[in-house]
């Protein structure tokens, strides 16, 4: 996958690129843009959306930091507190593992005119809304939506593709993991993509788990190289502390593919925080896999 | 004897629900991936040899991580026709070396017949990373691991973990 490089909003740039038009079509809303905001900016406006949105939905507040959770909490009441349930049109694939699902990632929004775009994103309860769109002076909730984002990411301190430095570093994940020879990816042996990730570990230090956290939640990155990255990850944090680090090893253990959430497994038995071993209880019950499910319990009862 | 073997992923020898009898999921096929028609096996008569076996295996990788292995009793290569050779391993551990046996002149039928017994008994296990420290801490403090033959990557490795002198 590409990872788009344009830089995205500034705060006076958004009012260029505010939808021109919504149109409501059940739980898909048709977004017109005008014609100056370009593809790479909507894909990186509804990347965030649904980066933010998912880890809310998935993560509870535990795994977002703190850019995040002001704007998740600036959200709640106006959305309702079980606006994390009432995520529209990814209930058929929110059932388990995968975060960026086939009905909302930027990859699948369609391009049905030269400036209309279609993807899935909350709706906003009309007793809360009211208020709220008065406030802004606004009558169009996905307005307020980017209003609300926009200041977030002003404010907070949110590692976001608002950098020079993080659209480098997406990029040279994107050559790590896209040049990669699948063939050499061994567990236990050092090969060409571990070099690629230390040399990128050595550069970017603990930053580099945010970025590989954008990367995988954003990509359709293949499960043989996620797995890989995931046991890089083990043998590479067992000393550290890191939250985006524990949400790529959430990530994994949600994971479709068996092969990833084995790989998640092998993190954990590397790192082995307290954290992490209550995560890997709370997902061995729903493991599918009797064989998997044994090992994580091996693991867990292991840790005492 | 016992025989182990060995896996690249464990997960590989997960039971399928749509697996017909006296088949093998084709996925098992990964950790039987023959070089020069032939395949690694260690042969031993205790299981005490099982750690010392592992902590070789540890040894000759570049990280010290998850090992995935595969315990069977090595009537199974007389079963399918298999003929085994005396070649001596290549890890940092002289004794090990002397364990391991390459099963030769593999085609596709006898692989496949191996990779069918050695599924119906499925003796796969882990070693995780903590416990496989333990052992490799052992091997080295008793001795019996040649550092001279360890790469350089792993001889790292135990320097940072303190397993052996800086």
């Amino acid at each position: 996958m590409t990872v788009a490089a344009q830089k995205p909003a500034s705060t006076t740039a958004i009012s260029t690129v505010l939808p021109t038009g919504i149109h409501d079509r059940d739980d898909v809303y048709q977004i017109g843009f005008d014609s100056h905001s370009s593809s790479d900016y909507h894909d990186l406006w509804s990347r965030k959306i649904i980066d933010i949105s998912n880890r809310g939905r998935f993560y509870d507040n535990e795994g977002i930091n703190r850019a995040e959770k002001s704007f998740l909490s600036r959200l709640s009441p106006i959305i309702g507190s079980s606006w994390l349930s009432e995520y529209s049109g990814i209930e058929d694939s929110i059932s388990k593992n995968s975060i960026t699902k086939k009905s909302i990632r930027p990859s699948d929004a369609t391009q049905s005119s030269n400036s209309v775009f279609k993807f899935s994103y909350p709706k906003i309860s009309s007793e809360n809304s009211s208020a709220l769109y008065e406030e802004k002076g606004s009558s169009n909730e996905f307005l307020f939506y980017l209003t609300i984002l926009n200041s977030t990411f002003d404010v907070g301190k949110i590692p976001s593709l608002n950098t020079s430095l993080e659209t480098k570093s997406l990029k040279e994940l994107d050559r790590i993991f896209s040049n990669t020879d699948r063939a050499n990816l061994r567990t236990g042996h050092q090969n060409e993509f571990t070099q690629g990730l230390d040399s990128l570990f050595l550069k970017l230090g603990e930053e580099i788990f945010q970025h590989i956290y954008q990367y995988l939640t954003t990509s359709n990155t293949e499960s043989i190289v996620t797995s890989a990255v995931l046991e890089w990850i083990g043998i590479n944090s067992e000393n550290i502390d890191n939250n985006d680090r524990d949400n790529i090893v959430r990530f994994g253990l949600q994971h479709s593919s068996k092969y990833v959430r084995d790989s998640a497994l092998i993190a954990i038995s590397h790192i082995l925080t307290d954290k992490l071993v209550q995560i890997l209880k709370m997902h061995s019950m729903n493991e599918e896999i009797p064989e998997l499910r044994k090992d994580m319990q091996d693991l867990i009862e292991s840790y005492g | 004897m016992q025989f182990l073997r060995k896996l690249e992923k464990k997960r590989h020898w997960d039971d399928q629900e749509w697996l017909l009898e006296k088949t093998a999921p084709s996925d098992t096929l990964n950790d039987l991936s023959s070089n020069d028609n032939s395949l690694s096996f260690y042969f031993f008569e205790s299981e005490d040899y099982v750690d010392r076996i592992l902590s070789a295996l540890a040894l000759s990788r570049d990280y010290i991580t998850t090992i995935d292995y595969y315990i069977g009793d090595i009537d199974i290569f007389e079963s399918a026709r298999i003929s085994i050779d005396d070649t001596p391993g290549t890890t940092p551990d002289r004794f090990v070396n002397e364990l391991h046996r390459d099963a030769v002149r593999l085609d596709t039928a006898k692989l496949s017949v191996l990779a069918v017994k050695m599924f119906e008994i499925r003796c796969v296990e882990r070693i995780n990373p903590k416990p496989l420290e333990k052992i490799i801490a052992e091997t080295i403090k008793n001795g019996n691991v040649d550092l001279g033959s360890i790469n350089p990557n792993m001889l790292e490795k135990l320097k940072g973990k303190n397993l052996i002198e800086p």
